[in-house]
């Protein structure tokens, strides 16, 4: 058999490469403001590998680098990925340092070129890819995750921006392990998006009871057969995909929540409905300014808004092409307990002819 | 041709535009500035371009030279090579009263001439071009293992610190030492 003339090609590039003579900076003997600058200037990869080089250098990195910030986005599956994006970032599109993990096994030992050290591991197999980043290669890359995130903590000023967890690539045994690491983060996280349809029941009760995100948080698991109560939810801002599992004690928990979405909410009945009306009306949901409950069947809006005084709304400007005002537009106003206002929306449905399937709730509370 | 066409055509209505302003203000002649480096050839620059570097333009500001004071007094820079020089006065002349683009490729490829000029540029406090050149010494370690980096930047080992720490040490234990016994020998 003849040698492969690509991999041939690539060794010898490789080995000329090698032969070359490499050209040498003295980075030290720069003033001290203009390597400061130059590290400034690195991308946090290369600042991250600099630091390696010796103690010395992992001094002048912490120096260099103390008031960069960086906002983490953090992915936890099957490969762990913390992506480090600007300050500016969405707001100027910017391509993300990326620093992945991923299981040391026989089909991921292929080639590891060098060493890096982290925390309490001195020796991690990593290497560097152009487009992907820098891999990490660990039997226990949840681990090593944790660690090199301290040391990014240690090197730059990081704000954890975002977190997506997809549960069903953790391992069961991770799970517990990764939501209590989360809450250790003081100033919080500020988007949380939870993926997962095979989820064990203890393990989402768990997730659901013990996670202190006081942000976004966005479940978008199937959770086939899951229970929970109570659900003491912390997020201001909250969206269930799938809400199948759901109670309407479940609903009425969510103290906390100034704006929540229930997504395929078909399973809650329009005397349910009714109910989480009348609750939100009494004072219920104290917090709560807008619901986007997502019904996907048809309803019967008498029976959800059955007992409940409504004034439809009839603005002149709203109504302009009709004899009377519309059903379907412009939404009904009610009076909370307390004296607040309360609007509901039929939502109209884009297609002519189809049901509409979505309702809105919006409580104008004059101190939210 | 049509690029020549186009020149042309874009040139052309220009001509009255600027001609009753020309007329409204007349224009200051612009006063020139003379440097030289080690080689001692002097070159000449436009207050203009010189405006990029703040250790001049602050030299400058208050100097109000006429055009034979300021070919009599070139300023000296002995610390910056010649070549160097030039490419600096290159670089102010390019970009002399224009915004400075994002990036610049036209730096020196070889890390002797790169090094000099970032200690060239940083003494003259040339800012854009002090960003470009760190910017330039950032990417030679792109893609880089710690140890290429240690390589490529001339990094000593933990090991090799510690030495140097340890020598240096000595060197100041035995230089305190000697200090100790030439004042006791002054006493006597």
């Amino acid at each position: 058999m003849s040698e492969n003339p690509e991999n041939g090609g690539i060794q010898k590039c490789e080995e000329n490469i090698k032969k070359a003579k490499v050209e040498k900076f003295p980075i030290l003997k720069l003033p001290d403001l203009v390597r400061e600058m130059v590290i400034r200037l690195m991308d946090p990869v290369e600042i991250f590998d600099f630091s390696q080089t010796s103690k010395r250098m992992h001094k002048t990195v912490k120096r260099s680098c103390r008031h960069k910030t960086y906002h983490l986005h953090l992915q936890a599956g099957q490969i762990y990925q913390a992506a480090l994006y600007p300050p500016t970032y969405p707001g100027i599109p910017a391509e993300p340092a990326r620093f992945r993990f991923q299981a040391l096994n026989d089909e991921t030992e292929r080639d590891p070129k060098y060493d890096r050290h982290v925390g309490s591991f001195p020796k991690i197999h990593a290497n560097f890819q152009e487009e992907k980043g820098l891999y990490f290669f660990h039997k226990s890359h949840w681990e090593i995750t944790k660690e090199l995130i301290a040391e990014l903590q240690n090197l730059m000023n990081i704000k954890f921006q975002q977190v997506r967890i997809f549960l069903d690539g953790i391992e069961n045994r991770d799970h517990k392990p990764l939501i209590e690491w989360l809450n250790t983060f003081p100033d919080g996280i500020k988007f949380s998006y939870i993926y997962g349809d095979r989820v064990s029941n203890e393990n989402m009760v768990d997730l659901m009871q013990n996670y202190q995100c006081k942000d976004t948080l966005r479940f978008y698991g199937r959770l086939r057969g899951f229970k929970i109560d109570p659900l003491p939810l912390k997020a201001t801002d909250l969206r269930i995909d799938h809400t199948h599992w759901m109670t309407v004690e479940n609903v009425l928990q969510m103290e906390n929540v100034v704006a929540f979405k229930l997504g395929n909410a078909h399973k809650f009945t329009d005397i349910d409905y009714n109910t989480i009306l009348k609750a939100i009306i009494s004072g219920a949901l104290p917090k709560m300014v807008y619901v986007h409950l997502e019904l996907k069947r048809r309803y019967d809006r008498d029976v959800i808004c059955q007992d409940i005084d409504l004034i439809q709304e009839n603005s002149e400007r709203l109504f302009s092409r009709y004899d009377k005002p519309h059903p379907d537009i412009g939404g009904f106003h009610f009076n909370l307990d307390n004296g607040d206002l309360g609007s509901i929306f039929f939502y109209m449905n884009a297609r002519p002819g189809l049901p509409s399937t979505d309702i809105g709730i919006i409580v104008w509370r004059p101190d939210a | 041709m049509s690029s020549t066409e186009q020149g042309t055509s874009s040139a052309a209505p220009a001509e009255p535009t600027t001609a009753p302003e020309s007329a409204a203000a007349p224009e200051v002649p612009e006063s020139f500035y003379y440097v030289h480096g080690k080689d001692k050839v002097v070159h000449k620059v436009s207050a203009g371009a010189l405006q990029h570097s703040a250790l001049i333009h602050g030299m400058i500001s208050n100097l109000g030279y006429t055009e034979e004071q300021a070919k009599a007094n070139p300023f000296p820079f002995e610390n910056i090579d010649g070549d160097i020089l030039q490419m600096v006065v290159d670089w102010c002349n390019q970009h002399k009263g224009k915004p400075t683009p994002p990036e610049d490729t036209n730096l020196p490829k070889q890390k002797e001439k790169l090094f000099d000029l970032v200690l060239a540029v940083n003494y003259l406090e040339i800012k854009e071009l002090l960003t470009y050149c760190c910017k330039q010494v950032a990417m030679m370690v792109k893609g880089k293992s710690p140890e290429e980096i240690r390589e490529i930047w001339m990094i000593p080992t933990d090991a090799e610190d510690e030495a140097a720490e340890k020598e240096a040490k000595k060197r100041a234990g035995k230089e305190a030492a000697g200090e100790t016994a030439a004042a006791a020998g002054d006493a006597k």
